[in-house]
């Protein structure tokens, strides 16, 4: 079983670095998500609806996590990345999307990237007490160069990190997908799913309007699924 | 009549000195570039305002800049109302009350600005576009909720950015007469609403796969199957909505379809 092409591997590492980029040091343009980043990657490997599945459970996993102050959190960018990128890969050989697999390999992604975050963040404040010191003494710019280093160490390393964890992945994968052909699950648990997306809504939001408006959209789409032909394949 | 002519010209000055809000927005873009644990938003909030702190402080600007990068924390969308703010004061206003309001309106401004955009906008965004997405419905959609997104974002800083070089460090009472205090709750109906269609729309594709056969129930008795998704459904809400750690929902949700492809198999 063959690796991604050269191709792919530079298209996904150009994108882990954007991902890297918008998820905290600049932009914040929620692409960081594991929903668009995982599209986008299905997108520039040919299968952007595998992508945006995939995407999709990871993005209902980390709905509940709030990104507040100086926290700590997984990487989730990071998670949706490999997760789509094993999916993926492996759903032409197992002859469906391989969705358990990615999904276990990316939670364990996300993981790893909550470490590489941290010592990220301590490197920054070496950097900047360096910078700090260097401007009270008399020069300003030292400011200015500090930020542009860091953003681009943070694209740099998510770059590497990501195509480390996803060389990784799918050497861990590869011989699972070849021995249990049923990791190709044929359906995804979409009640599960369901009741991922309304346990977020429950755990965030408290307080009786957003849950009579929770029971009101179930079953308005409920109905909506059941009656209007067509809507859903 | 000169002293007020001398006066309305400094006052000219400054404000031509000012930079554009959408200068400061763009500023703001790498707010969190050297994040980190000591002076978290510091060293890019400083980086924002180095053009105004040469302007006003000359050859002092860098001990200034350092003094800046000592530690600033809010969120980093509402963050242009204090840098809008900081912009307008430096050189007009003495540093140690700058700082002053520094340090008094990073809290309401972290928890205003995660209150609105990761407790309310965030969620109501993406978990019915995901929900969607996982139903069948378009790929692009994963994209498009993008759009609504950055528009928010965009218009939140812009709005920060405005009120701040307005306002100077009176800010304070324009944030708590802003539409951005109450857009959280009219969010959070929203997101509800959006994020009952998508499980809705899920559970009819799940009854309807049921129907003709194709899930991992589908080896159940005629009629039962139906039953056994709108079974699942109500017994994971509690799992999910209780599960003691957050980011241990997915292997919350691996563990449940496991067990749920062990009993129907």
């Amino acid at each position: 079983m063959g690796f991604p092409e050269p191709a792919q591997w530079i298209a996904f590492a150009a994108l882990a670095a954007f991902v890297a980029l918008d998820s905290g040091p600049w932009l914040l343009s929620m692409a960081a998500r594991p929903l668009p980043a995982a599209t986008l990657l299905g997108l520039l490997w040919g299968d952007p609806a595998g992508g945006a599945l995939v995407g999709a459970a990871l993005e209902l996993v980390y709905a509940g996590i709030l990104p507040v102050g100086a926290s700590r959190y997984p990487d989730a960018g990071l998670a949706g990345l490999v997760g789509a990128g094993v999916s993926l890969w492996a759903a032409p050989l197992a002859g469906a999307p391989t969705l358990p697999l990615a999904l276990l390999l990316g939670l364990l992604a996300g993981h790893a990237g909550r470490g590489i975050e941290t010592w990220r963040r301590s490197l920054n404040a070496v950097w900047v007490a360096g910078a700090r010191a260097a401007a009270a003494a008399g020069d300003p710019a030292a400011i200015g160069r500090v930020n542009a280093r860091a953003m681009a160490f943070a694209a740099l390393l998510g770059a590497g990190s990501a195509v480390a964890l996803l060389g990784l992945a799918l050497f861990v994968a590869a011989p699972l997908v070849d021995a249990a052909p049923a990791l190709a699950a044929p359906a995804p648990p979409l009640a599960l799913f369901a009741a991922l997306g309304c346990g977020a809504a429950l755990r965030l939001w408290a307080g009786w309007a957003p849950r009579l408006w929770l029971a009101a959209g179930l079953v308005a789409g409920l109905a909506a699924g059941q009656l209007v032909p067509g809507l859903l394949r | 009549l000169t002293v007020q002519a001398v006066e309305a010209a400094s006052t000219a000055s400054a404000i031509r000195q000012r930079p554009g809000p959408w200068t400061l927005v763009w500023r703001a873009l790498p707010l969190q570039a050297a994040f980190n644990p000591v002076t978290l938003q510091g060293a890019g909030f400083a980086r924002a305002l180095l053009p105004e702190l040469v302007k006003a402080h000359g050859t002092a600007a860098g001990r200034r800049a350092a003094e800046l990068a000592e530690g600033f924390n809010a969120n980093p969308y509402l963050a242009t109302f204090a840098l809008g703010a900081t912009a307008a004061a430096e050189g007009r206003e003495p540093p140690v009350r700058i700082d002053r309001f520094l340090r008094l309106v990073r809290g309401p401004l972290g928890s205003l600005g995660d209150g609105l955009f990761w407790g309310a906008a965030r969620p109501a965004l993406l978990i019915p576009t995901a929900l969607a997405v996982c139903a069948g419905l378009a790929w692009w959609l994963a994209l498009a909720a993008l759009v609504p997104w950055n528009v928010l974002a965009f218009g939140v800083r812009l709005t920060g950015a405005r009120a701040g070089l307005e306002h100077g460090l009176e800010v304070a009472g324009e944030l708590g007469r802003s539409w951005i205090r109450t857009a959280p709750a009219r969010l959070r109906r929203l997101g509800s609403l959006g994020i009952g269609l998508g499980a809705g729309l899920a559970l009819s594709v799940a009854l309807r796969r049921e129907a003709v056969g194709s899930s991992v129930a589908a080896g159940a008795p005629p009629g039962a199957s139906a039953w056994m998704v709108l079974a699942v459904f109500a017994l994971a809400i509690p799992l999910f909505a209780l599960w003691p750690r957050r980011w241990g929902w997915g292997f919350a949700l691996l563990g449940a379809w496991a067990v749920l492809a062990a009993l129907t198999a």
